[in-house]
């Protein structure tokens, strides 16, 4: 039988030659994409891109620790009377890196809703870490001049297309112009990912283009604005060969202006443990008069006025949330850290502002 | 003769697609050197939100979210394109707000942005639903 059905296949693909030289073709197009695709994302401008736990045995670990030791705090300590392996997880590094956690639990842990430090390396330690290690020039492939990012160009290209057909993959994404409001002939900041070490393209409302734009960290583009850019309010994206970060429906806008406000700010949210009907007063900076809008974990506000720009008033009860929250007894007692960003015509806060509420 | 063919192309177009899917899938979900990092956790999910800036990915607020012992409130990120019911394990698949969920998250993800007005936002979230299902038959 076995016989038979490799017979079989045999006569197949001397029969279908053609087919078979694609099918070959497919899978050698297909193994080598994977692997420029892994190139691609070791070079994005990040050290720590997969997450690491106790057992974890590989290069990443000993460049962890090279981090942790940077910092007499986070350092690991020996602990058992055998000494892990520079490439080794073990308990000690794991308590180290529960150390590291809440020495950064602003950036680390609350965003995620938590207060203990876990010993897990996910996405926001790691987040961390790549801003450490920068700082601490472990990051060789951070270089424009790095030549294996140079050579990835092409098939990063093939890459794109394949996965913006698939819906799928890294690609380009502009998040935000950190300075709002910038001057005429100043430089624009824009946050996002996907950016490449050189050869990006930045668009400003399909007008003006702004080309071979380098990003040292791919998460960064510092753009410096056209002479002839008009006062007013701008649409911007982003291209190389991720492919485009433009979309109609959440287009990324900033403002030239002659003299430019700088983004609002919360500073603090008051009272601790506000109760789900409870008027919250939130301090901060550069607020509007009127038209000043939260988004929080709690859903969203919108059009709220300031006295003086430095005071916003709300009731928790004006959040969507909230009313799932105050109808379930069992709920009663329960804390929830929520994240809160103000938005308006100054621009949106760049961080989340972080504060508790309790159910009562 | 037209069984292998057949079975010979869609073993190939499997492939192609699973190669060319998953390593930012893998990177995401669990870790390279074989180690799950996902937990279990089971709620209610009482309001969702399209995540705008990263679709298709929903934010659903668990009243409450059950991940030890003692109940707590929060919200989880769920992308339906890379969560789907192929295991039995999680059956009745129809996360929906009135629904109680049962499945595993990796902690940590912050997958959900959200549009706000002039830039996209981070809504952070306690983790990412990685494997789900629920309470009520779609």
């Amino acid at each position: 039988m076995l016989y038979f059905k490799h017979l079989t296949m045999k006569k197949f693909f001397l029969k279908n030659s053609v087919r078979g030289a694609f099918f070959v073709a497919a899978f050698l197009f297909v193994f080598a994409m994977s692997g420029q695709a892994q190139v691609a994302m070791e070079n994005s401008g990040t050290i720590f891109i997969k997450n690491l736990t106790l057992g974890s045995d590989n290069s990443d670990v000993a460049t962890l620790k090279q981090v942790l030791n940077s910092n007499p705090l986070t350092s690991v300590q020996k602990s058992g009377l055998v000494e892990e392996k520079s490439t080794y997880f073990g308990p000690d590094t794991r308590r180290a890196v529960i150390k590291f956690q809440e020495l950064y639990k602003e950036t680390v842990l609350y965003p995620s809703g938590l207060t203990k430090g876990t010993g897990f390396v996910g996405p926001s330690t790691r987040a961390k870490l790549n801003e450490l290690a920068k700082n601490l020039n472990l990051q060789q492939n951070f270089a424009v001049s790095d030549p294996v990012v140079s050579n990835t160009t092409e098939s990063d290209s093939l890459i794109a297309r394949l996965r913006a057909l698939l819906g799928v993959g890294a690609r380009v994404q502009v998040n935000m112009a950190e300075n709002y409001q910038v001057s005429p002939q100043g430089t624009l900041v824009l946050a996002g990912s996907g950016f490449l070490p050189n050869q990006n393209t930045v668009h400003i409302d399909g007008k003006y283009l702004v080309s071979n734009v380098g990003s040292l960290t791919g998460t960064s583009l510092k753009v410096n604005l056209p002479k002839e850019i008009s006062l007013g309010k701008h649409s911007v994206w982003v291209t190389n060969s991720n492919g485009s970060s433009r979309n109609p429906a959440t287009e990324i806008y900033f403002v030239v202006t002659e003299n430019p406000a700088s983004n609002p700010v919360i500073t603090s949210v008051s009272p601790d443990f506000a109760a789900q009907d409870e008027e919250i007063i939130i301090k901060g900076r550069s607020f509007t008069p009127s038209g000043n809008n939260l988004y929080t974990t709690l859903g969203n506000v919108t059009n709220i006025s300031s006295s003086g720009g430095d005071t916003l008033r709300v009731n928790l009860s004006s959040f969507p949330v909230m009313a799932a929250l105050a109808s379930n007894p069992e709920l009663k007692g329960t804390r929830y850290n929520v994240a809160m960003y103000v938005q308006n015509e100054n621009g949106v806060s760049l961080k989340p502002f972080m504060f508790t509420i309790q159910i009562k | 003769m037209m069984k292998i063919r057949k079975m010979v192309t869609l073993w190939v177009l499997a492939t192609l697609l699973y190669v060319t899917v998953s390593p930012p899938a893998m990177a995401q979900n669990t870790e390279r050197d074989g180690t799950d990092a996902t937990f279990p956790f089971g709620g209610f999910v009482s309001y969702m939100m399209p995540c705008t800036c990263s679709a298709p990915i929903q934010w659903f607020f668990m009243t409450p979210l059950l991940l030890g012992d003692a109940p707590i409130v929060g919200p989880l990120s769920f992308n339906p394109l890379k969560v789907l019911p192929f295991n039995g394990l999680f059956s009745g698949f129809n996360a929906m707000p009135g629904n109680w969920l049962l499945g595993r998250y990796m902690p940590g993800m912050q997958t959900c942005q959200i549009y706000a007005g002039t830039a996209c936002i981070i809504l952070p979230v306690l983790g990412d639903i990685t494997a789900i299902g629920t309470s009520e038959k779609k």
